[in-house]
């Protein structure tokens, strides 16, 4: 099945130097939730503002529906909420829901209004006032209530109370039950573990792994060194990492398992949460490739 | 989106209008009685070289042209288009990008039409504050049955339009280049006051829109620069392009 989106050997390096996005590819489908998670500074908004044409890629392709994507594609068949949720906050609930529904391409008032109401906002209030909660929930009411393709969704859930996070995360699956693509960004790993069809990890402008959870939790194994093992083995060639104390060595596939266990007979093996995978792709990744950004 | 953008304009606009419609009935319904209460302090005063000064004042009283040009196009109005065109341009596009307001804007419009609206409403407030500004003198010497030039009107309402949109389009130009709505204002404003003070030198006369805006030739029947005015139109058409490519290649 052709991707809603496609996005091929995208590179985007600032003035500073910083290579903030190093050739990443990734494919949301209709139906399904793309989930892109890193640590801070990974590169997942300007992966995000690339796309949308809010900032300009070195190089790259992005398509959408098979075709290079348009301004009109960003305008009309993609919502957006982006990382730091600014309305205009002159406006109150009702202005900014009215508004939306404006300058807004295929947008449901009604629906909108439901949102905001099931949120239980209150609609004369100005959005200055709003808490940083609230007003993520009046930009999610608004961006759902918009008949795209995809949601592009950036930190959607930071910031909600634990009961609205699953009202949002729910809304979420509503959409691709509908048919709709999601792509978003969280910090939030046992969310992503709930929802997500496709998982990508992010570290330095690099995608390190992307695939479904199932996929990543049958390929990576994190083996428990013990023993004196600086003697033994030549460590440059496996992701190492250390936690409470322990060596640890990740295992990406069967074969590298194999190798691993060849110079450390007796070590231990163990299954991986997606946490344990991030935390130990992003380590040893920073080991591999010692200290900051290139 | 254009009810948005008014929105935001609007405090700004009606400020601006009320100080134009204070300084109008100052100048002109109260004109008279303030000349006179001013006349007749003349007259009781000891001090003496006084006479011109009461000259003109009489010259006020009688040639409602003179008036127009000495108390409105001349001094209050010509001396505040460019500043009221800084304060009406300076926020339209720094203050979204400042708030982050404008990723909301560019996701749900195109970014011609995003600039179009912002640049065009700005220029419909300036223009609209100029023109009611210059008609309003015109009608109220019409209503009093005065003996008004036409021509000497629609030339000083021109150069104040010219003069008006060219410092709208250079605050327009900080405006999209940068980041928040301090910079363009102190940008243009320190523009502005650079170019002024240059202009009372004699070589660099021509740098001074004021010296434009402020001149009586069209009042001693003389005509408009013709040069400076299209020099000022073109640049301001300039400045439109150079605005939009750099809003349209901007990254936020």
């Amino acid at each position: 099945m052709k991707p809603l989106l496609e996005v091929k050997n995208l590179r985007k390096s600032y003035k500073n130097g910083v290579l903030a996005v190093d050739g990443i590819d990734l494919q949301i489908h209709a139906g399904s939730i793309y989930a892109l998670v890193g640590p801070n500074g990974a590169g997942k908004t300007t992966t995000i503002k690339c796309i949308l044409r809010l900032i300009s890629c070195d190089s790259g392709e992005i398509d959408f529906k098979g075709k290079t994507i348009t301004e009109d594609d960003i305008v009309q068949r993609i919502s957006y909420v982006p990382e730091e949720k600014n309305l205009y906050e002159e406006l109150t609930v009702e202005n900014m829901v009215n508004l939306s529904g404006r300058i807004i391409s295929k947008f449901d008032l009604q629906r909108a209004f439901e949102l905001v109401k099931s949120f239980k906002l209150p609609l004369a209030e100005k959005i200055s006032s709003l808490s940083h909660g609230m007003k993520t929930q009046l930009y999610l009411s608004i961006a759902f209530a918009q008949n795209a393709d995809i949601y592009i969704l950036d930190e959607p859930t930071w910031g909600l109370d634990p009961i609205a996070q699953k009202t949002v995360l729910q809304m979420m699956c509503d959409l691709v039950g509908n048919g709709k693509g999601v792509f978003y960004t969280s910090h939030v790993l046992r969310e992503v573990e709930k929802i997500a069809d496709t998982v990508a990890i992010m570290h330095r402008g690099k995608i390190l792994y992307s695939g479904t959870l199932t996929e990543a939790k049958e390929k990576f194994k994190t083996v428990v060194v013990t023993g004196d093992f600086s003697q033994r083995a030549d460590l440059s060639s496996f992701h190492f990492f250390r936690k409470g104390g322990n060596f640890l060595i990740l295992a990406r596939d069967e074969e590298e398992l194999s190798d691993i266990l060849k110079q450390f007979p007796t070590s231990d093996v163990y299954e991986m949460d997606l946490e344990d995978i991030f935390e130990a792709l992003v380590e040893s990744e920073t080991n591999r490739q010692g200290g900051g950004r290139k | 989106m254009m009810k948005k953008e008014f929105a935001h304009m609007k405090v700004r606009f009606i400020v601006l209008a009320v100080i134009l419609a204070v300084l109008f009935v100052v100048s002109f319904p109260l004109g008279d009685f303030l000349i006179g209460v001013a006349e007749n302090a003349l007259s009781q005063s000891q001090i003496s070289g006084l006479e011109g000064l009461q000259e003109v004042l009489g010259k006020i009283r009688e040639d409602f042209n003179f008036n127009a040009y000495s108390q409105w196009f001349g001094k209050n109005l010509g001396q505040l288009v460019p500043i009221f065109s800084i304060i009406i341009g300076f926020p339209i596009f720094s203050r979204e990008v400042e708030r982050k307001t404008i990723y909301f804007l560019l996701t749900k419009q195109r970014r011609r039409r995003v600039f179009r609206v912002k640049y065009f409403l700005g220029l419909f407030a300036v223009t609209a504050l100029i023109f009611a500004s210059c008609v309003s003198v015109l009608l109220f010497g019409l209503f009093l049955m005065k003996e008004v030039r036409i021509k000497m009107f629609a030339e000083y309402t021109l150069m104040m339009l010219t003069g008006g949109i060219f410092w709208y389009s250079v605050t327009i130009l900080f405006s999209v280049f940068m980041n928040d709505q301090v910079k363009p204002l102190i940008s243009s404003i320190l523009i502005l006051a650079v170019t002024t003070s240059l202009g009372f030198l004699r070589v660099f006369r021509f740098m001074s829109v004021y010296n434009y805006l402020l001149s009586d030739a069209p009042y001693r029947n003389l005509g408009i620069d013709l040069v400076y005015t299209l020099s000022l139109m073109l640049l301001s058409v300039l400045l439109y392009f150079v605005a939009w490519t750099i809003f349209r290649r901007k990254e936020f």
